[in-house]
């Protein structure tokens, strides 16, 4: 057993910059830029021969669970997955490549947002060893370039503290609207639905969402309802129909998610990991609705 | 500290349901094969954006977008000369002699009027890929989209092409930079354009001077390698041509992290 050094802070952390989230024209360059980074497609028509939806989804799940063990920043997995969906827009792939694939976009996805990054060693072994470290690092290069180096992709994380600040919620509430919407935004990244919406449109969905769900248990909004979309719908320019129909798609997802899950329990397949895993707070799963 | 111990303090972690192969083995040689042909075709497309061999490491031979032309190393800074890692030392090398034919008449390559024959020809082996590469990644987004407008045929499989054109659409007319991009702005481009490959050509000097109206590769690097003042001047020349809001915000954006890298 190695010792730990405990008097070292858990992850040091800027304090949140003012000059970033209180101007506005932060907001509106990531609201012009961020449909540069959207997948050219959707690709299961036109590009891939193939790959299916439900393998896009299981690749996802399974990214999803290697981020949250390992502790990744939030950012990591929805950057990964617009990697994982721009290069599949562009090269058709068959499926036998397709972890590979997203064990690379994890890969650059952590190392662009995280001081400790994902080591290849560690994503291979989470591949069961099917794939090698040499293999990963060669992909890497490939999609790389097919992305054009383009890695600094905008994710709905970009816009979540823009939209919070500008809500009329106790400061005390919005802790938990942020992991709520945090875990929306995981979810929606699971989902091909999701994948040509613009960042910004999920982001606000997921804090309506987010809102709308803590409502039924606790007072987190003095807004409700219709005021609460259009204040959402003004604070990101997005169109209120267009909104309020992303925030329903969301919580289709999740109940369908909820079902899943209770499914899985069901059959009491379940291991203890995977219920440790439920238990986390990033999960979609403990979100009660 | 959490991740701390999920990262690092238990290099031998604990295997879990995470930990599984999803569509069945992996076969190594057809990941190989594909693994090739998606590297041939990147350098084929660098190939193609800078009208640069750089397999052989020679400027194909025109007419292309570009004409390169020889400078002498030393007219251009060190930064830009081959060096060699020794130890913790980095020391520069002598300029290497011309291969041969690559002097004033261009050099053996194939024509640029076919230049998908570089896709056939020897795919970039796995560690000369890194090197070619990413010499273009630092171009970044707002010149792609000029350059989408000077070459639209062959980049119909790249996933960014399209949203980033049509993201940028008010970007002035490529053209108008032609102007700031002077021989050094230029040399500039070339030697970042062949990164560490450039050898050769650029450690005996390799300059690109833009000869068509084109996509201006320089006027980017232009805006990021001079002083202040001058990058400011050659932002106001495109600004002012259309899209006032759009192209500078986007420099900037891009710009940081390599002000930083730098």
């Amino acid at each position: 057993m190695e010792l730990l050094c405990c008097e070292v802070d858990p992850v040091r952390r800027a304090v949140p910059d003012a000059n970033l989230l209180y101007d506005d024209r932060v907001l509106q360059n990531l609201l012009t830029i961020e449909e540069r980074y959207l997948p050219q497609c959707s690709y299961f028509k036109c590009v891939q021969k193939d790959i299916q939806p439900y393998m896009r989804r299981m690749v996802a799940t399974w990214m999803l669970e290697v981020c949250e063990e390992q502790k990744c920043e939030e950012e990591v997995f929805p950057l990964a997955m617009n990697y994982l969906d721009r290069f599949l827009a562009g090269v058709p792939t068959p499926k036998t490549h397709l972890q590979l694939l997203g064990a690379v976009c994890m890969f650059l996805a952590s190392k662009l947002k995280e001081t400790i990054p994902l080591t290849a060693e560690k994503l291979c072994i989470y591949t069961d060893n099917s794939i090698k470290p040499q293999e990963l690092l060669e992909w890497e290069l490939v999609v790389l370039g097919k992305l054009k180096w383009n890695l600094a992709a905008v994710t709905p994380h970009d816009f979540i503290e823009h939209i919070l600040r500008k809500l009329p919620q106790p400061s005390e509430k919005l802790s938990l609207i942020r992991k709520h919407a945090q875990t929306f935004i995981a979810l929606c990244a699971t989902d091909f639905k999701f994948a040509m919406y613009p960042p910004s449109m999920i982001a606000t969905g997921s804090v309506g969402a987010a809102i709308c769900g803590l409502q039924q248990d606790e007072d987190v909004s003095s807004l409700t309802g219709d005021a609460l979309v259009d204040l959402l719908a003004k604070i990101t320019n997005t169109d209120v129909d267009c909104l309020k129909a992303c925030q329903e798609q969301i919580e289709v997802v999740l109940l369908n998610s909820l079902q899943q899950f209770r499914q899985d329990q069901g059959d009491g397949s379940k291991s203890e990991d995977e219920l440790d895993q439920a238990s986390t707070p990033t999960d979609v799963r403990d979100i009660d609705l | 500290m959490e991740r701390l111990v999920a990262r690092r303090t238990f290099p031998l972690f604990a295997r879990t349901s995470a930990c599984r192969s999803l569509f069945g083995p992996v076969d190594h040689e057809e990941l190989s094969r594909e693994l090739q042909i998606r590297l041939a075709e990147l350098s084929a497309e660098d190939q193609r954006r800078w009208d640069y061999n750089f397999q052989q490491d020679v400027p194909l031979r025109g007419p292309g977008r570009l004409q390169w032309t020889e400078v002498d190393s030393d007219s251009v800074p060190a930064f830009y000369r081959e060096t060699v890692q020794v130890g913790r030392c980095r020391l520069l090398l002598a300029p290497r002699p011309r291969p041969e034919g690559a002097g004033d008449s261009p050099p053996p390559a194939p024509p640029a009027d076919e230049p998908l024959d570089g896709l056939g020809e020897a795919p970039a082996p796995p560690s000369g890929g890194p090197v070619v590469a990413p010499a273009p990644a630092p171009a970044a987004a707002p010149q792609e989209s000029d350059e989408q407008e000077a070459v639209p045929p062959p980049r119909s499989q790249e996933p960014l092409a399209e949203p980033l054109h049509s993201g940028m659409s008010g970007r002035p007319a490529p053209g108008t930079a032609a102007a700031t991009g002077s021989a050094a702005a230029a040399a500039t481009n070339a030697a970042a354009a062949a990164g560490g490959a450039v050898a050769t050509t650029a450690a005996a000097g390799g300059a690109a001077i833009k000869k068509l109206p084109g996509p201006l590769i320089s006027d980017f690097f232009a805006k990021r390698k001079r002083p202040a003042p001058e990058a400011k001047a050659s932002n106001e020349v495109p600004a002012g041509c259309a899209a006032p809001g759009a192209a500078p915000a986007v420099g900037s954006a891009e710009q940081t992290p390599r002000k930083r890298l730098r």
